[in-house]
């Protein structure tokens, strides 16, 4: 067997090199960057990991060609289990801690451990090429990882509540759009939990009910049921990402989205920009359907006096607007806009109504914090318009010189109240400074940045206080 | 493949998640190593039996045309990605005598299996492999190993 054999020493050998180049690259980039201990437990994970493989390949042999064979198929399979991890590594060793936002996201995973069944999660970051937010399905990397130590002998265990987040690479210095990264924790969150099961069977049943009888052929009632299921988790993780972070979620998706295209000169829905954007994607809900959602979960939420502005009387903003404007489309403007996937997409409401349940199973005794909020908006509203980090808000209760006292503000009422003045406040702002242009980009770009800091770094206080108050070095210890 | 009024029809067009094949081709090189064991005169190993019971429950369902997806049950193979693949290999092969061979191997007296048997299900869960790893390096399927 000499030719079988030494073939096969060729084809480990590319695999030898492989691996190898995945783990220098980390030993690289580790040597001169800083990485939180979630992303650092990655990287001992994935080079412990390439310890045991090479180890296991560097002892093949070949006996005769049905030997061969089967070698042959391992390698390819090892392969690609390497290419998996590939595609993770670079993008997390790009996000260092000089490059990943980390006081926001830091903040949005600390209200995250809040949830009952979310407590000791950490997530580390990656940075993605494309504006998009992503979650690695860590619940599928997480088999294929214990798939691997049934080949690989005393692999190391992949680390225990570790969650990968992307985020755009561009995103770094932002604070609103990384709200975004709650509905990426919803996902970590979904397959965790049965509702997937669940769903599959109220979906199955659903289809079942359907007039035509090709599509309760196995086959198509399978891909059915696979693509509601999609769509339902979606739904399901933008629900949360709202319940988790409150409307500035929401707002940070109608931004990113662009969604106020729908509003026309008067602020009013525009038909034909609504029509052209009802319809569904494969994997996705439209975007309309989705704030849609979005809009009826917070109207349902004490939110919702404050996005109206009921209370105060006052116009809400334009992005509150149009949160109000998209609860009345009907399902049959959803339907008939939609002529591949109308039949489906009735079934999404018995659906919706069961994902709300469960969110509320989820956050049960978690607090919405619209109370604190409430009473802090105003202030942290009044340290911003001053130019000052809203770290520590100092209240007053009565007139004496000591009838006060320092509440602290959540990442959630930061976060909030910070967007809350961005959509509603800035002219104000940029109008009080002596000098400034309203009209002028530059001069608006400058102040949301200053905007933007000022709550991340009021995030990063409140970080170290915890880190003071405790040996925890933070949700993503940075 | 899948059936041509599938791909023909939007509404029934799958949508793969890449790992999901990448975790079935792991599944069946689990099976491959074990019958490599198995055959060199091991006991057969409980990951042996865990793949050959996942198989033989699946693609019995698949012949009887049940629906495998919205079941989700640790017994069969649960992911969309892996009930489609099972469904394009087994309908190349006897399927009945694939699971007869299965259930041999399955069996009390397994130790008494066919060297037939064995390379039987080798060539299956070969097949499976295969099939599995070139849906996994689909490039348009790339994109979607995050979501």
């Amino acid at each position: 067997m000499p030719a079988l054999r030494e073939d096969l020493r060729h084809d480990l050998a590319a695999l030898y090199a492989f691996i190898d180049s995945i783990t220098s690259e980390i030993g690289s980039k580790r040597s001169f960057a800083a990485y939180g201990p979630a992303a650092d437990s990655f990287f001992e994970f994935v080079s412990g990991l390439a310890d045991r493989c090479k180890d296991y390949i560097s002892g093949w042999s070949v006996a005769d060609p049905e030997e061969f064979e089967d070698r042959r198929g391992e390698l390819s399979t090892l392969r690609a289990a390497w290419q998996e991890l590939h595609v993770l590594v670079k993008p997390t060793l790009d996000a260092d801690t000089l490059q990943a936002p980390l006081a926001v996201v830091d903040g949005l995973v600390r209200r995250f451990q809040e949830v009952p069944a979310c407590a000791g999660t950490t997530f580390a970051i990656f940075h993605t090429s494309d504006f998009n937010y992503a979650e690695v399905r860590t619940t599928s990397l997480r088999p294929i990882i214990e798939k691997f130590a049934n080949i690989i002998p005393s692999p190391p265990s992949f680390p225990p509540n570790l969650g990968l987040i992307g985020m755009p690479y561009s995103q770094g210095r932002t604070a609103f759009a990384n709200c975004l990264v709650a509905h990426e924790m919803g996902h970590y969150l979904y397959t965790r939990l049965p509702l997937q099961k669940e769903l599959k069977s109220r979906i199955d049943s659903a289809v079942q009910a359907f007039p035509n009888s090709e599509e309760k052929k196995s086959e198509y009632r399978d891909v059915i049921v696979q693509k509601l299921t999609i769509w339902a988790e979606e739904l399901f993780c933008d629900l949360f990402a709202v319940r988790l972070a409150g409307p500035c979620y929401t707002y940070a998706y109608i931004e990113a989205f662009d969604l106020c295209v729908i509003l026309d000169w008067d602020g009013k829905l525009s038909d034909d920009r609504l029509l052209g954007r009802l319809e569904f994607y494969d994997k996705y809900p439209s975007h309309i359907y989705r704030l849609q959602q979005q809009a009826i979960f917070l109207r349902e939420s004490p939110w919702w006096d404050h996005i109206s502005n009921a209370r105060q009387g006052k116009s809400p903003s334009r992005s509150a607007s149009l949160l109000a404007q998209v609860i009345p489309i009907t399902p049959e403007l959803h339907v008939k806009s939609n002529p591949r996937h109308g039949r489906l997409i009735s079934v999404l409401d018995p659906v919706l109504s069961h994902v709300r349940e469960t969110l509320g199973k989820v956050f049960n005794g978690v607090d919405d914090e619209f109370a604190s909020f409430s009473q802090l908006n105003i202030h942290i509203h009044n340290y911003l318009a001053a130019g000052i980090v809203p770290s520590t808000i100092n209240m007053r209760l009565g007139v004496g010189k000591d009838d006060t006292y320092i509440a602290p503000a959540s990442p959630v009422v930061l976060l909030n109240s910070g967007m809350d003045f961005y959509l509603n406040h800035m002219p104000d702002l940029i109008t009080s400074i002596p000098g400034e242009d309203l009209s002028s980009f530059e001069r608006r770009l400058h102040w949301l940045r200053r905007l933007e800091e000022w709550i991340a770094k009021a995030l990063e206080d409140q970080s170290l206080e915890g880190e003071a108050g405790s040996v925890d070095s933070g949700a993503l210890g940075n | 493949m899948l059936p041509c009024r599938m791909t023909e029809n939007p509404d029934m067009a799958p949508i793969g998640e890449r790992a999901y094949y990448l975790s079935l081709a792991l599944d069946a090189r689990r099976a491959l190593n074990a019958i490599r064991g198995f055959s060199r005169g091991s006991e057969p190993s409980d990951e042996l039996k865990d793949s050959l019971r996942s198989a033989t429950e699946s693609l019995r369902a698949i012949a009887a045309h049940e629906s495998l997806y919205a079941k989700l049950s640790p017994e069969h193979y649960v992911q969309f990605e892996e009930i489609q693949t099972l469904r394009e290999v087994s309908s190349s092969i006897d399927c009945v005598a694939l699971l007869r061979t299965l259930e041999s191997l399955l069996s009390e007296d397994s130790s008494a299996a066919a060297a037939a048997d064995l390379t039987s299900a080798r060539k299956f869960f070969r097949a499976l492999e295969s099939r599995a790893l070139h849906h996994y390096y689909d490039p348009g399927s790339h994109e979607t190993v995050m979501a």
